[in-house]
């Protein structure tokens, strides 16, 4: 059996086999499984990149559906990346979710969500991603809501709308595409000419999913859920299925016009623009960090629609770069929810001096999300404002560079008002917790890959 | 041997993260100085044997480039000596808090200095150049000591803050700048010889943005205001190393390569400049001269002084470009060893307030010695360095205004020249202040029963090597110019003066030799103390007059007492001016676009329940409803089949 049908289906049935255990070994057999699949992961990536190519397993049902499955360099990478943070959000909620009674659904939901999120980073039918792409969404509802309030609820209810929306309006891309191409396998549709009009259908579901203008209103909403999911769901891996998706389909399998493409920049470069203007006004940290997720998936974005080799390449490392940095992020605001019981940043300060651990693993983050070097996120996004101006974008470059400029803002602003200044609420210390290392470790290894950055290039040199 | 590139950065990197592992304090400093006294020896040999480029491919077409040429041999050189004087000093200097990852710090900004000198292409040199941002941002978040009751009035924190708002505008601008000039260009690697003229609004762009970045480094107007307010909290040999000497090698270096090597400059460019590097020099003079903390003090003239960095390469000519660089090693020297002595006098007397201090110069002679070098120098005063650059920057601005046949640009020049030479009395003007204060006079509490004594050997070694270093570059200018300037310029540098510095030297060496035997002959040692006598008037101090009272008297005089309120009141901060420009900016995205969407989604929703409210009406079971449903339903029918009837 190829090693990425392990890795689609162990999380999927580990999920399911979860629901037969107590309660009390939940927590750690569900960090068991995510854990084995990402080591699942390295076994696929290792297997792409010592056959430098693709991988198949198919099993067709129909002309239109099939449980066909690839992994190539895009696939293995997404798919390493994501399991990698997924394993330490899911140690951190070790000891984040400790505290609520209720934590076994929350462990199911996660669990499947990391199957799905693999079944669809292999799917080699659109139909097939199109499911796992749902899947993901009933996920997130659930684990939106997790805490059954009116508000949380409500907020589930909005981002699963949402999403359901543009998941509906691309369902109707792909059924264009069968009527135009007779098939929905990724492998014999590659090289075909994407009309602008299914382009335009699938770009909707994309847009919704990683929460670009005009459908993003629903992530800022979802900071409700509790931590290790906002980390996961909304900042790590979730909402990169978009910009994944349109990888896959735009990237590498269907040729688009550049009418389409431009559009998709001017979407992605409004994004960037109004969601780190946003950031800056917001009080609620979490809702700050929910905007920068989406001005930074614009980077994203702009990456993969300037859709050449380097820049695709770009926007792979700016997946990493993103989902180390900005998982660190949330999971620091996490730390300092808890600790204090507030999420409004007028409410907190002087955290520094009784969480430094906590301080520092956000100052790190913090940075390589804003693109400073010698940290992990200044090569893709000086590379994402190369390229764009390079290939005649100039709009696109000057806005990422602003949109650059109000992230060093808002994030400065969150870390004076939440670490510095004088100590408004007495929030317990930090040390010695499973939480504080999971961000130390995202923060040191944002610096490192930052230093070591052939390590990342080279992971992407082969597509 | 292109290796060696390679280790001037990886090597203090990887001992600056080896210096975290280490647990006594001793064994941290001395493999640090190790790590850097190597650095230099690299740096030595870099420059002399001027090893091949070293090329690393990044991704598709974009390389990297490690290389060195005439002038980035020259910034590496310096970077690499101030590094390890800078770590000699702090070795005793008690007021720094977090030694442990101070020096790891310092090896760091040393790997990235020399790294960004390294660099051959654009994405390297802003990789280092950013890199280099964090570092200030954590030097600057560097605790000074809690016996230093000064440096209570401000928190680190918040000047690390602007810095980093600040030089990060400057980060991303040039960041800008250099997309848009890879795109003019084509290439990523930097050119040797300028090619891009300014003729059109895009090259004009990359111009200005990329000045943005040099002039934060640099601390040049208007980007500056990080600087004074870091000298408040970091310490003296943070500030030596990063505003003083570092930043500065760097920023201009940058400049150079811009107006040299990127950009072929036109009239108005050289007019910005001049216009920027004069205003520079007097805005800051002008607030150095009121300043009373001895730290504000410096780092307003730390500004000034970049002011002739400026001018010297708006002028256009190789006289001045020479003059510019020079001026940037020599500031570069007194400046570090200006922030030296003040650290060393925060050392001993626990205060940087120069009403508080005074008579230190019978307590620590080399102190005052070496500071008094520095003072000279800066301020102007043949023979020392800062004399010889200085007076290549009068000569650049002269040959301009004769040479240009642009009248505008020639009363430009006019203008640079005047404060160019005003603005240099006004520096000997308020270095009387420096050292009178501290030095000279009578400390406000001389009942203190511990006299203060002067500093470690190491720390005087580093001072006394800077101010041995300023006489030598002010006695043999010539010299360093051929072997240092001249070789980048391809060009010779000619003194248009008579100007010859070794035999000035000479003749004011004999002089002060000759006034101090006379004094050592005892005729003037009979000293007669009266009454003080003002006029008639009253005298208002006693017979200790404080040097400060006197520069009172500026800041009350009716025109200056407005500017002064004007620059105070700190409404031309680019930290505040940025900040409400994002700001505002942000409120209308935020109202106009995020707010407006995140409506129309909810719009969108009572849409869809107001359709499903309607419908429900519609269906409530009663049968008379239904009948009114397919009568209507008919008559649309009918209608339909008919209407063309």
């Amino acid at each position: 059996m190829k090693p990425m049908l392990f890795n689609v289906f162990f999380p999927i049935g580990g999920a399911f086999l979860l629901l037969l255990f107590p309660r009390k070994i939940k927590p750690a057999l569900s960090v068991a499984i995510i854990g084995a699949t990402f080591l699942f992961s390295l076994w696929s990536a290792s297997s792409v990149y010592a056959n430098r190519g693709m991988i198949l397993a198919t099993s067709y049902l129909t002309d239109w559906f099939s449980f066909s499955f690839f992994a190539d360099t895009l696939a293995v990478f997404m798919a390493g990346v994501s399991s990698f943070v997924a394993l330490l959000i899911a140690v951190y909620s070790l000891d984040y979710m400790k505290h609520y009674s209720d934590n076994g659904s929350f462990y199911f939901w996660m669990v499947l969500f990391i199957g799905s999120m693999m079944g669809l980073i292999y799917s080699a039918n659109l139909l097939l991603l199109f499911c796992f792409w749902e899947v993901t969404s009933v996920c997130s509802w659930r684990l939106i809501g997790f805490y059954r309030h009116d508000k949380d609820i409500q907020a589930a209810d909005k981002a699963f709308l949402v999403t359901f929306f543009g998941a509906s309006i691309m369902l109707i891309g792909i059924i264009l595409i069968y009527l135009k191409f007779d098939s929905l396998e990724l492998v014999f549709l590659k090289g075909s000419n994407l009309p602008n009009m299914i382009s335009l259908l699938l770009l909707a579901g994309v847009v919704s999913k990683s929460a670009q203008l005009p459908l993003q209103s629903w992530l800022p909403d979802a900071g409700v859920a509790p931590t290790p999911v906002t980390a996961l769901l909304h900042a790590a891996v979730l909402v990169k299925i978009g910009v994944y998706v349109f990888a896959r389909i735009f990237g590498l399998t269907f040729i688009t016009s550049a009418w389409f493409l431009n559009s998709a920049i001017i979407v992605a470069s409004l994004s960037i623009l109004v969601a780190a203007g946003s950031a800056l006004l917001e009080n609620n940290m979490k809702r700050i960090l929910a905007y920068s997720t989406i001005s930074q998936l614009g980077y994203i974005l702009l990456a993969f629609a300037i859709n050449n080799e380097d820049a695709f390449k770009i926007g792979m490392i700016y997946i990493l770069a993103h989902s180390l940095g900005k998982a660190g992020l949330f999971l620091c605001m996490g730390i300092v929810e808890q600790k204090s019981g507030t999420k409004d940043i007028n409410d907190l300060g002087g955290l520094a001096r009784t969480m430094p651990y906590t301080a520092a693993a956000y100052l790190l983050c913090a940075f390589s999300i804003i693109g400073l070097p010698p940290f992990l996120g200044f090569w893709p996004k000086f590379m994402v404002v190369l390229l764009a101006v390079n290939s005649g974008h100039l709009f696109a470059g000057s806005a990422a560079v602003v949109g650059a400029l109000f992230t060093l803002f808002y994030l400065a602003r969150l870390f004076n008002k939440v670490f510095l200044g004088p100590l408004q609420i007495n929030a317990a210390e930090d040390r010695r917790s499973v939480m504080v290392w999971a961000v130390v470790a995202l923060g040191i290894l944002s610096l490192l890959l930052g230093l070591y950055f052939k390590l990342p290039f080279a992971l992407v040199a082969n597509l | 041997m292109e290796r060696t590139l390679f280790f001037l950065v990886t090597l203090p990197i990887s001992s600056g993260a080896l210096l975290l592992l280490f647990r006594a304090q001793r064994a941290r400093m001395r493999f640090a100085q190790l790590v850097l006294l190597a650095g230099l020896v690299f740096s030595l040999f870099v420059f002399f044997r001027r090893p091949n480029e070293l090329v690393v491919n990044l991704i598709g077409s974009y390389n990297l480039y490690l290389g060195i040429n005439r002038l980035s041999g020259v910034i590496l050189l310096f970077v690499n000596l101030f590094g390890f004087l800078v770590c000699l000093y702090s070795r005793d200097y008690s007021l720094l808090k977090n030694k442990g990852i101070y020096f790891s710090l310092l090896l760091w900004l040393i790997a990235f200095s020399n790294l960004a000198c390294l660099a051959a292409d654009f994405i390297i040199f802003i990789f280092a150049w950013g890199a280099l941002l964090t570092l200030l941002y954590a030097f600057l978040n560097l605790n000074t000591a809690g016996n230093n009751p000064d440096s209570l009035k401000s928190r680190p924190s918040d000047s690390a803050n602007k810095a980093l708002v600040v030089v990060g505008f400057g980060d991303f601008s040039l960041l800008l700048g250099i997309c848009l000039y890879v795109y003019t260009i084509g290439t990523t690697q930097m050119p040797g010889v300028a090619s891009v003229m300014l003729n059109n609004p895009l090259n004009w762009c990359s111009f200005l943005l990329m000045l943005c970045g040099a002039f934060a480094k640099a601390g040049c107007g208007p980007l500056h205001t990080w600087i004074p307010a870091a000298a408040e909290t970091a310490p003296g040999p943070v500030m030596a190393i990063l505003p003083a000497s570092l930043d500065k090698l760097l920023g201009i270096y940058l400049l150079a390569r811009i107006c040299v090597d990127f950009f072929v400059l036109n009239d108005s460019a050289m007019a910005i400049l001049l216009l920027i590097g004069a205003s520079t020099i007097m805005f800051a003079v002008i607030m150095a001269l009121i300043q009373h903390d001895l730290r504000k003090l410096l780092s307003f003239h730390a500004i000034s002084q970049v002011g002739y960095m400026v001018l010297g390469f708006g002028t256009g000519v190789p006289i001045g470009i020479a003059g510019g660089l020079f001026h940037m090693v020599n500031h570069a020297l007194y400046k570090s060893g200006l922030f030296l002595t003040g650290a060393s006098i925060g050392e001993k007397k626990g205060t940087f307030d120069l009403e508080k201090l005074g008579g230190l110069a019978t307590y620590m002679p080399v102190t005052f010695f070496t500071g008094l070098v520095f003072a000279l120098s800066i301020s102007g005063v043949p023979p020392f360095n800062g004399f010889a650059s200085k007076w290549l920057l009068y000569q650049a601005t002269l040959i301009g205004m004769f040479t240009t046949e642009n009248r505008f640009l020639a009363l430009v020049f006019l203008i640079a020249l005047v404060a160019a030479m005003f603005g240099s009395a006004l520096t000997l003007a308020s270095f009387i202040k420096f050292i009178h204060a501290i030095f000279l006079g009578q400390e406000e509490r001389p009942s203190e029963k511990k006299k203060p004594e002067e500093v470690s050997a190491p720390m005087r070694t580093a001072v006394v090597v800077l101010a041995g270093l300023c006489i030598v570059l002010g006695v043999v200018p010539n010299l360093f110019l051929r072997e240092f300037i001249e070789p980048w310029m391809s060009q010779r540098v000619f003194f248009l003066g008579t100007w010859n510095s070794a035999v000035s030297f000479v003749l004011i060496f004999t002089g002060l030799l000759l006034g101090l035997l006379y004094w050592a002959s005892g005729k003037d040692k009979k000293v007669r103390q009266d009454d003080l006598f003002i006029g008639g008037e009253e005298p208002v101090f006693g017979p200790n007059f404080p040097a400060t009272e006197f520069y009172r008297t500026i800041e009350d005089l009716p025109l200056m007492k407005r500017l002064y309120l004007f620059l105070k009141s700190e409404s031309l901060d680019l930290f505040n001016l940025l900040g409400r420009l994002l700001r505002s900016l942000a409120y209308l995205l935020y109202i106009f676009v995020d707010r407006m969407l995140n409506l129309l989604t909810y719009l969108c929703g009572y849409l869809v329940l107001g359709f499903s409210w309607a419908f429900r009406k519609a269906h409530t079971g009663v049968l008379d409803f239904y009948l009114v449903w397919v009568l209507c339903g008919l008559l649309l029918v009918i209608f339909f089949l008919f209407r063309s009837y």
